[in-house]
């Protein structure tokens, strides 16, 4: 008798408050949130030896539909969250008290939207064609057919679209955890520069007008954070300026294992060649630039490296050093995400660090891209990423440049700026430049095997067959 | 649950029990199949069939020897054996589990797996053979049958394999006495079962973890084992050699001598000298020995998944009986 039943719930708001933060509490599987660096273990950034959510049978290509891993749980997880904002907005709908202002019912409305809308950009950025479920569902209607994706993503922006105009104008770090209106903006940026690229990699100017327009609006409400590692770390994240939106934690109750999992476990290990893409303080590239230093690599890098990556082990000046009990497969770990204070890391750590999920560094580099392709590299573009590089004191870039060599600065820079925040994925698929990155991975672990068919991921088996025919595969994987 | 027993009694000294018996288990208490859509947990509901279907026998026979040198030599000798069929007649949707599945017509929890056919030996072995998943794979490396005929090793090539459960368990006892001495022995044996062991003491150097010494005969360029594979390290072990396949499947059936007892009771004349009624000496050991092809600790505690779950005790006991 420990959970309460649905005819006594939804009574009061303080019963839709409740509610609405076990909508929020869906964001908090690994996938989602403390699993983000593990999202770039699909790519060329980093390796885990654990093979959460299979990474390594995807980068290998032995990605089929009963492989599992994330692969299940994204799709599982999405609709997990789905169904419970579209049970809250539901009841909500229902509920005739008027301790619920018209207001905010609003707010209420737009702070699910904002969750169903991530859900569904999920779904629609790794499976493409999904079901489309905006009602609960019932064993009696549980066979749900998959619909265009294109459907999906008029069902994001519609979403967005209406927590952009219903959430509080606050920016997210004075509006106590809730979306905000700026955080809606952010996400329909990302959303829309990811489908801005459509099948092919082409950009449609139109999509990246508006991405454009969000981020400006977005930029003018947040300020980089002074220090890089402060975004990450829990002490500095309450009032950060520079976070958009993130999954929040607090121990003991809600708490991690972020600093097991990345400090001792060293289950996100970046590759050489993820170490070796940052610059040196010169603005060049490592191995070109005059600072080049063979001997000890973290020597005249851009702080980020040594603020992303640990070599061997976790150091973070006398008494606040972890061996990891793991071994190192690629030499390095990532120590972005780690709390100093929290050593040493194992089963019993409590981290509390919540997950930066929108932050104003990416709207930075979504402002720059996108203004770049509509507009070649103005000043706005060359501010923009100097502003972002100024915060951890790397020059900016050298005037003068084309659009295609700003692209390829920007692009670079995303990869550097926002490493193991779960991005790289998105990237690589939205630039359609997966196959010649990742076959190209050069690493004695295992072999990088990227066909195109994996720009879509398969539906999990399992849902195809308790289906009973009504949900079909992804033709790519009959 | 229908049950077709047989009990004689032969010749005064022979007893026979036999039992058919079939069980049909329905209704069963589950979580129901639910599509993810919906995205709560599952009701639990009243569904599935499971079947059961053996044989059970007994065979007992018991003896004294009235005369010659051996006369008050009472002996019993006895044997078990039962098989047990496990069918889940109703499920539902096939569900994997990694290396195990659920599906209709199957066991429970069966074997689901791809299938070991040798060791490559040379790269031209490796060029002629169906290319397995997108592994690099080098003389050395396991070589997995295709046996859906596609011409390729994938997923699609894992099958059931038999010995979840075991075909017999059987035992033999054995009891006799003569002029104070006394001994019974109880043996106990399993056949026809597979354990599936991986990870820690299995693949070789998995944190740490040394290899076993069957390792030593790994397949080298000078060591052409057809046994045992190339060595890889540890946890980041390639699929290639660490994916779930029989190589890891082990037969765990065993015969073992349970228990032994052997005791002599000094004569009552003498030790009713001392006001002693009965006074006995014995010799008690359980586990003593085993005979099975399991290269881990213990057979009957083979579980699944890892090596080294502790094994039962040898115990060796000395004792005496006093009664006053």
């Amino acid at each position: 008798m420990d959970q309460i039943a649905t005819s006594t719930f939804y009574k009061s708001k303080g019963d839709f408050d409740q509610a609405l933060a076990a909508v929020y509490a869906s964001l908090q599987p690994e996938e989602f949130a403390i699993g983000i660096g593990f999202r770039d273990c699909f790519t060329d950034n980093g390796y885990n030896q654990f093979n959460s959510g299979s990474s390594k049978d995807f980068v290998q290509g032995n990605f089929n539909p009963t492989t599992g891993g994330y692969e299940t749980s994204i799709y599982n997880d999405s609709y997990t969250g789905i169904a419970r904002v579209n049970l809250f907005l539901q009841n909500l709908t229902n509920y005739k008290g008027s301790d619920i202002s018209d207001a905010q019912r609003k707010v209420y409305e737009g702070e699910v939207r904002f969750i169903r809308a991530f859900f569904y950009f999920q779904l629609y950025s790794i499976y493409g064609d999904v079901p489309l479920v905006l009602q609960p569902l019932d064993l009696s209607n549980q066979k749900q057919p998959k619909v265009a994706a294109a459907q999906i993503l008029t069902q994001i922006t519609t979403d967005l679209d209406y927590s952009i105009a219903n959430l509080s104008t606050n920016p997210f770090y004075s509006n106590g955890g809730h979306t905000a209106s700026s955080s809606a903006k952010a996400l329909k940026a990302r959303v829309l520069l990811f489908a801005a690229f459509g099948n092919n990699g082409t950009p449609d100017p139109a999509m990246l007008t508006q991405v454009r327009d969000l981020c400006n609006d977005v930029m003018g409400q947040y300020q980089l954070s002074k220090n890089f590692e402060d975004i990450f770390r829990d002490a500095t994240q309450k009032n950060n300026t520079e976070i958009i939106f993130s999954i929040n934690f607090l121990a003991p109750n809600n708490a991690t294992q972020l600093d097991m999992y990345y400090g001792d476990w060293d289950a996100c290990a970046p590759y050489q060649n993820m170490v070796d893409a940052f610059e040196c303080t010169d603005g060049l590239p490592y191995g070109t630039s005059p600072l080049t230093d063979t001997k000890n690599q973290f020597n005249n890098r851009d702080s980020r490296l040594r603020k992303t990556v640990y070599a061997d082990s976790v150091d973070f000046g006398p008494g606040k050093v972890q061996h990891p009990s793991n071994p190192r497969p690629t030499g390095y770990g990532t120590i972005k995400f780690l709390e100093p204070n929290n050593m040493p890391y194992g089963f019993s750590t409590l981290s509390q660090q919540d997950i930066v999920v929108l932050r104003l560094g990416e709207v930075l580099l979504m402002y720059a891209e996108a203004e770049n392709e509509i507009a070649g590299p103005d000043a706005t573009v060359y501010k923009a990423m100097a502003d972002l590089r100024a915060r951890v004191s790397m020059p900016p870039f050298p005037a003068g440049y084309t659009k295609d060599q700003m692209r390829e600065r920007i692009r670079h820079e995303r990869r550097i700026e926002l490493a193991f925040e779960g991005l790289r994925h998105y990237d690589l698929l939205r630039w359609h430049i997966a196959g010649p990155v990742l076959n190209n991975v050069k690493t004695t672990l295992l072999n990088f095997h990227f066909e195109d068919k994996f720009y879509h991921w398969p539906l999990p088996q399992t849902e195809i067959d308790k289906s009973g025919g009504v949900l079909i595969q992804n033709p790519d994987y009959k | 649950m229908t049950d077709v027993g047989l009990d004689v009694t032969l010749f005064k000294n022979f007893n026979l029990t036999a039992d058919w018996y079939n069980k049909t288990t329905s209704g069963i208490l589950r979580q129901s199949q639910v599509t993810a859509v919906v995205g709560l947990s599952a009701p639990t509901i009243n569904d599935g069939i499971v079947n059961n279907r053996g044989i059970e026998l007994g065979v007992t026979y018991n003896n004294m020897i009235r005369d010659g040198a051996l006369s008050g030599f009472t002996y019993s000798l006895g044997a078990n054996v039962d098989h047990n069929r496990n069918k889940l007649v109703q499920f539902g949707q096939r569900e994997i589990n990694g290396y195990t599945v659920n599906q209709n017509g199957q066991p429970w929890n069966s074997l689901y797996m791809l299938q070991v056919v040798g060791i490559f030996q040379s790269t031209a072995e490796v060029a002629s053979s169906p290319k397995q998943y997108n592994d690099s794979t080098l003389p050395g490396d396991l070589k997995y049958k295709d046996v859906n005929g596609d011409g390729k090793i994938d997923d699609n090539d894992r099958t059931i394999i038999g010995g979840v459960y075991p075909k017999l368990n059987y035992s033999f006892n054995l009891s006799a006495s003569f002029k104070g001495f006394d001994l019974s022995a109880l043996m106990q044996g399993v056949y026809g079962i597979k354990s599936y062991v991986s990870g820690w003491g299995v693949l070789p150097f998995v944190q740490g973890t040394p290899p076993t010494t069957d390792w030593l005969n790994r397949w080298t360029p000078e060591n052409p084992s057809t046994t045992m594979p190339r060595i890889y390290w540890g946890q980041g072990a390639p699929d290639k050699i660490a994916r779930p396949s029989t190589f890891f499947l082990q037969d765990a059936s065993y015969l073992r001598l349970k228990n032994l007892v052997f005791g002599y009771t000094i004569p009552a004349k003498i030790t009713r000298k001392a006001g002693i009624d009965r006074l006995r000496v014995y010799f008690s050991g359980d586990n003593l020995f085993t005979i099975t092809k399991f290269k881990g600790l213990d057979p009957e505690r083979a579980g699944s998944g890892d090596l080294v779950q502790y094994p039962q005790n040898k115990i060796y006991s000395f004792g005496v009986n006093v009664t006053f």
